[in-house]
């Protein structure tokens, strides 16, 4: 799973303006224009940061997902 | 050997030896430190609940369970996706400001935030620290403690960036019920959803964001202000609960919401025996911003003079909680246990509150039988219309008779109908 994607600057992609630090949804872009963009500095790869499209999948619609912590799903998740 | 008293009668020179003897005994123990003894803890009063009711109780919350809570997957997938564009935005709004919130800061991880705080030199309170003559002398430390930063529940003690702490809580905020919202989706089968948080669980604070999403007629039962009727029962309080607080305390004819907020905060601070910096904590955590601690002295103090029965009781439990730590037996130095006496209390509370909500559900699962669809320990119930008695049943009937009933579990207290609310949710 690739890390985080990030903009550094504000870039447009399908008439949506993406400010700087925001996240590349996945799938927005495809591997050939994400390789173009990491080497123009647009997009960086943040892996310290977890992708709030993977972790939140379902209403994101994105494929890929992300787990949540034990300590999120027992403070926030309705348990079984 | 000991010299004799010289001129005494017999019975003077025993009782003379005894006390010598004594007090050698008492510097032996002293020296030897023998530990001291446990704790005796305070016996509270007990509520007077029905036959078999913890049985019925756990009977009621796995029905509960397995009734579910009738969820539409479409109305709950729309609002999820609504939610998540708005946590974007609100992502977007946090990392606007990049004083604080970097590229690399992940504004889910607590760490992550902590250590982006820090670097920007944005992780100071106003709360002074412990001079060495404090450390020296042990005092100081509920101050110490309440200055902590140890989660997002703390960040509003920053003195610093108070734009960013907001932006960063804001997301927080929409992180959190989002997990709910998804955690929803996954227990989401035949068109319910079932979950044991449900049933007695405490997360109705994050529920109540996604009520849209139900599918059907339903309706909530919410006693307002369960604390207040606990603590009153337990201390014995026969003056009336506040209705003016926030416009006593800011001296204000309409209160802002801040200023309610706070005011509410204070109450159940009060209410839970806080008082100084721990009341400070809880005053703060409630409404994310610092009061000051004079302030919170004064308003404490007034609660306490209007509330004489709860304070009393807050008095006597602490005096329990009085520890020897060193002396002999008869000039003790006695150290408050403010982590035994918080934990004692926080436990019997919580409690009390789970059987008030077990027995509100009771009644109401006996009046309308297969409605309660959920159950929270705010006292807080997810009733289903399930049925023609469930839809014509006056509503304007129901918290009378919970309150009577109520009334007999908890003598001595009363639950007014005006002190529950009942609401009719859209279906």
């Amino acid at each position: 799973m690739r890390p985080t994607l990030v903009f550094i600057r504000h870039h447009e992609i399908d008439g949506r303006l993406y400010r700087h630090a925001e996240e590349l949804p996945p799938r927005a872009l495809s591997p050939e224009t994400i390789d173009q963009l990491l080497d123009q500095g647009i997009l960086t790869e943040v892996p310290e940061r977890r992708s709030l499209y993977r972790l939140f999948a379902p209403f994101s619609d994105t494929k890929e997902t992300e787990p949540f912590t034990k300590e999120e799903l027992t403070a926030y998740a309705l348990s079984q | 050997m000991q010299e004799q008293p010289v001129g005494t009668s017999t019975a003077n020179k025993a009782a003379a030896y005894h006390e010598a003897a004594e007090r050698e005994m008492a510097l032996n123990d002293a020296l030897a430190g023998h530990s001291p003894k446990a704790l005796e803890l305070p016996v509270l009063r007990q509520p007077l609940l029905p036959g078999k009711f913890q049985e019925r109780l756990d009977e009621l919350d796995k029905e509960i369970y397995g009734r579910g809570v009738a969820i539409s997957r479409e109305r709950l997938l729309s609002l999820g996706r609504s939610r998540f564009t708005e946590m974007l935005t609100k992502d977007r709004i946090a990392r606007s400001l990049q004083r604080v919130v970097s590229t690399g800061t992940d504004l889910t991880s607590w760490p992550s935030v902590e250590f982006s705080f820090a670097e920007a030199g944005a992780l100071t309170t106003s709360v002074r620290k412990r001079r060495n003559a404090e450390v020296n002398a042990g005092i100081g430390e509920d101050r110490e403690a309440a200055a902590r930063i140890a989660g997002f529940e703390d960040l509003w003690k920053t003195t610093q960036e108070p734009a960013s702490v907001r932006n960063v809580l804001a997301f927080h905020d929409a992180f959190s019920s989002l997990v709910l919202g998804q955690s929803l989706l996954e227990r989401l089968g035949d068109g319910r959803a079932r979950s044991y948080s449900l049933a007695g669980g405490a997360k109705a604070e994050f529920f109540t964001d996604w009520l849209s999403a139900l599918d059907g007629a339903h309706f909530t039962v919410k006693l307002n202000d369960p604390l207040w009727h606990i603590m009153a029962w337990l201390a014995g309080e026969t003056t009336s609960p506040p209705t003016t607080l926030a416009q006593d305390f800011f001296r204000v004819r309409v209160p802002d919401r801040e200023q309610l907020t706070v005011a509410d905060a204070t109450w159940r601070g009060f209410l839970l025996g806080h008082d100084g910096w721990s009341l400070w904590n809880v005053v703060g955590r409630g409404a994310r911003k610092a009061t000051h601690v004079e302030l919170l002295e004064t308003w404490g103090n007034e609660l306490a003079r209007r509330y004489r029965a709860i304070q009393a009781f807050h008095d006597e439990t602490r005096t329990a909680f009085n520890r020897p730590v060193s002396g002999p037996s008869y000039c003790q130095v006695l150290r408050f246990d403010a982590a035994a006496h918080r934990g004692f209390l926080d436990k019997a509370v919580q409690t009390l509150m789970s059987q008030l909500s077990g027995l509100l559900a009771l009644k109401l699962e006996e009046m309308l039988p297969g409605t309660v669809v959920g159950r929270f320990q705010s006292c807080w119930l997810l009733c289903e219309v399930n049925s023609a008695r469930a839809r014509n049943y006056p509503r304007d009937y129901v918290d009378p008779l919970i309150g009577e009933w109520l009334e007999e579990v908890f003598p001595g207290v009363r639950f007014f109908h005006e002190q529950f609310t009942v609401t009719e949710l859209p279906g």
